[in-house]
């Protein structure tokens, strides 16, 4: 009978198919696995992570493993394995969990690792895998990127990234700085918007221009969702004392500032909202149309 | 009953101070009755100490406030709230931040220094406060999540809030000394102060401060905040020293995430003036951190910087 792979091991049950992804004692070499794992799943992730449990909520959480790894130095490592409801929701979750400047690790197509200062983040499939040290020196940071690596190889789901991350300008738009959304909380931690719920975030992407610009793209379902949130967005926006300098620039487009003096502009097109923030509206505007064209070639 | 967790020796020592008799009066009426607020008289609003020496700064944000003996009357029990909830490097108030205000309290002639906590011991321990606390000779004091070890607190003027459930042991101490570690949270943007209150309060109760809807309702990130405001109006510590020294940015309030490095220690007796100036750190404004605004509304603090006195200082 041929040995199972690690990740076929779901018709044991989800616990057996999470404990499966750990890797064992000394497969990181110099690593051991200190004490046994816990699990969590559903809503007893808030005993977990109290009120950082809302984020994985909003995407789509299932449950955690979580080990930790000991070396002989007395310098440890925590794995945090989620399992999300599916490879959208793992991929919107390790692109909310990014550092702004980490060090992107090549890994496979259908696989994306970071690099940060003294953690790892990881997706591969409906995973996404947490690795965190305590301190940023060499062993520890090795530590990461050798545990990470037999966690992704252990994962033999395969899938692509979000398709609506293809309708980000491409060049133009920074790799560290792409998101991908499934709600209002996840737009909220990038930028927040008042009130917070305004643009009742369905699916969402944003990426950086190199001048410090954020572009967001919105896409609604049914499409008809889209004319009333840009609709309710512009009555709300143009008599909120926050945004000053409201302008209707079309049907389909105003702009206005923020707080910090910043442009936000906000067009309509199809089932889609697309929101510039720090850009000036020459810029947004030539971004819009970079977005459009790809949707017309979809 | 409640569970006195001692282990080891160092932490037994740290206990031979022995528990007293609770004082008489209300449950938490001296933490809820802003006359004693009003009796703390400091000569700055928020004292900010930067510097790469965490015990230094923290001693000297208290002496810029007056001194801790301002604070903690001689023979009285001091009550301490730290943030253990994970062990990630910046989202735990430092050992050294905790260490100094023990001594100060112990300086300051206190009886007891009775560190406050339902999270577990290898929380304390995972995070190097146990020993820190046990060596200055504070006690370590760790509930289960029983309902016997809390008490229901009614919120009369609760927007989101009829009550909350807080820690029995809270209502023994004559002093509360909160000793949050400012930082980011994915839930509202911002933890400092006045969420750090949320220690005091059950599991099941803070449960509540999320709704049961939240991924489709409108308000929910407000109904967060409205309910640690309606907390605070309820608990008012006597002093506040928030370890802003380094901390999370990204994915809090568990980490891991970007760390942020001004190396400050933030002190002060107005709760909204010192979240108002946390929050700067980073670059966020009071004004867009609801939870700051309603507190500011209600009467709890001032969030205006402008009408503060404010003292910064290098060492």
């Amino acid at each position: 009978m041929p040995a199972l792979h690690p990740a076929d091991k779901s018709a044991a049950g989800p616990q057996a198919e999470m404990k499966s992804l750990l890797p064992g004692t000394d497969q990181a070499p110099g690593w051991s696995a200190d004490d046994g794992p816990q699990e969590y799943s559903g809503e007893d992730l808030y005993a977990y992570i109290d009120g950082g449990a809302e984020i994985y909520q909003e995407y789509g959480f299932l449950r955690v493993i979580v080990q930790d790894y000991k070396n002989q130095s007395g310098q440890s490592i925590t794995a945090e394995i989620f399992a999300m409801k599916d490879p959208e929701a793992a991929y919107g979750m390790y692109s909310f969990k990014k550092s702004a400047s980490g060090q992107v690790l090549e890994w496979g197509q259908e696989s994306e690792a970071q690099l940060s200062d003294y953690y790892l983040n990881l997706w591969k499939g409906r995973y996404l895998a947490t690795l965190t040290g305590f301190n940023e020196d060499q062993t520890t940071r090795q530590g990461l990127v050798d545990l990470g690596r037999i966690i992704a190889g252990k994962i033999s789901e395969k899938a692509a990234k979000p398709s609506l991350l293809a309708l980000l300008p491409d060049p133009g738009v920074k790799k560290s700085g792409i998101k991908y959304y499934k709600g209002n909380l996840g737009l909220f931690n990038t930028y927040a918007f008042d009130p917070a719920s305004v643009f009742g975030v369905q699916e969402g992407v944003k990426g950086d221009d190199e001048k410090g610009g954020m572009l967001f793209v919105l896409k609604y379902s049914p499409s008809g969702k889209s004319r009333s949130q840009f609709e309710d967005a512009w009555k709300t926006f143009a008599k909120n004392v926050k945004y000053g300098q409201f302008r209707a620039l079309s049907n389909d487009l105003f702009s206005m500032k923020d707080g910090l003096g910043r442009t936000v502009t906000v067009s309509l097109f199809k089932a889609y909202l697309f929101i510039a923030v720090g850009m000036e509206s020459p810029a947004a505007e030539s971004s819009f149309r970079l977005v459009k064209t790809k949707i017309r070639q979809w | 009953m409640n569970k006195m967790i001692n282990r080891r020796d160092f932490i037994r020592k740290s206990l031979k101070a022995g528990l007293s008799v609770a004082a008489a009066g209300p449950v938490l009426a001296r933490f809820s009755q802003t006359s004693l607020l009003a009796q703390v008289k400091v000569p700055v609003d928020v004292a900010a100490v930067s510097g790469s020496d965490y015990l230094k700064n923290t001693i000297k944000a208290v002496e810029t406030l007056g001194g801790m003996k301002r604070f903690v009357p001689k023979g009285s029990r001091v009550a301490l709230l730290p943030n253990v909830q994970s062990r990630n490097p910046g989202t735990f108030t430092k050992p050294e931040v905790l260490r100094a205000v023990v001594r100060m309290c112990r300086e300051a002639g206190a009886k007891e220094v009775n560190i406050l906590s339902w999270q577990p011991l290898k929380s304390w321990e995972d995070c190097g406060l146990s020993r820190p606390a046990a060596e200055e000779g504070a006690a370590l004091k760790l509930f289960d999540l029983k309902e016997e070890n809390f008490k229901k607190v009614p919120v009369p003027d609760g927007k989101n809030l009829r009550e909350v459930m807080i820690l029995n042991e809270l209502d023994r101490n004559d002093v509360l000394i909160n000793l949050p570690i400012t930082k980011d949270h994915a839930g509202n943007k911002f933890t400092g102060t006045m969420k750090n209150m949320m220690g005091l309060n059950s599991r099941p109760s803070n449960r509540t401060f999320h709704k049961e809807n939240w991924t489709t309702d409108t308000n929910a990130i407000e109904f967060l905040d409205q309910c640690i405001v309606d907390l605070n109006m309820v608990l008012k510590p006597t002093l506040n020293i928030v370890d802003a020294t380094e901390f999370i940015i990204s994915n809090g309030p568990m980490g891991p995430g970007d760390l942020h490095k001004p190396q400050k220690v933030v002190a002060g007796v107005d709760r909204v003036a010192v979240d108002a100036y946390c929050c700067t750190l980073w670059g966020l404004k009071a004004e867009n951190i609801f939870m700051i605004k309603q507190a500011d509304g209600q009467g709890l603090g001032r969030m205006s910087l402008a009408a503060l006195k404010v003292q910064e200082i290098k060492i």
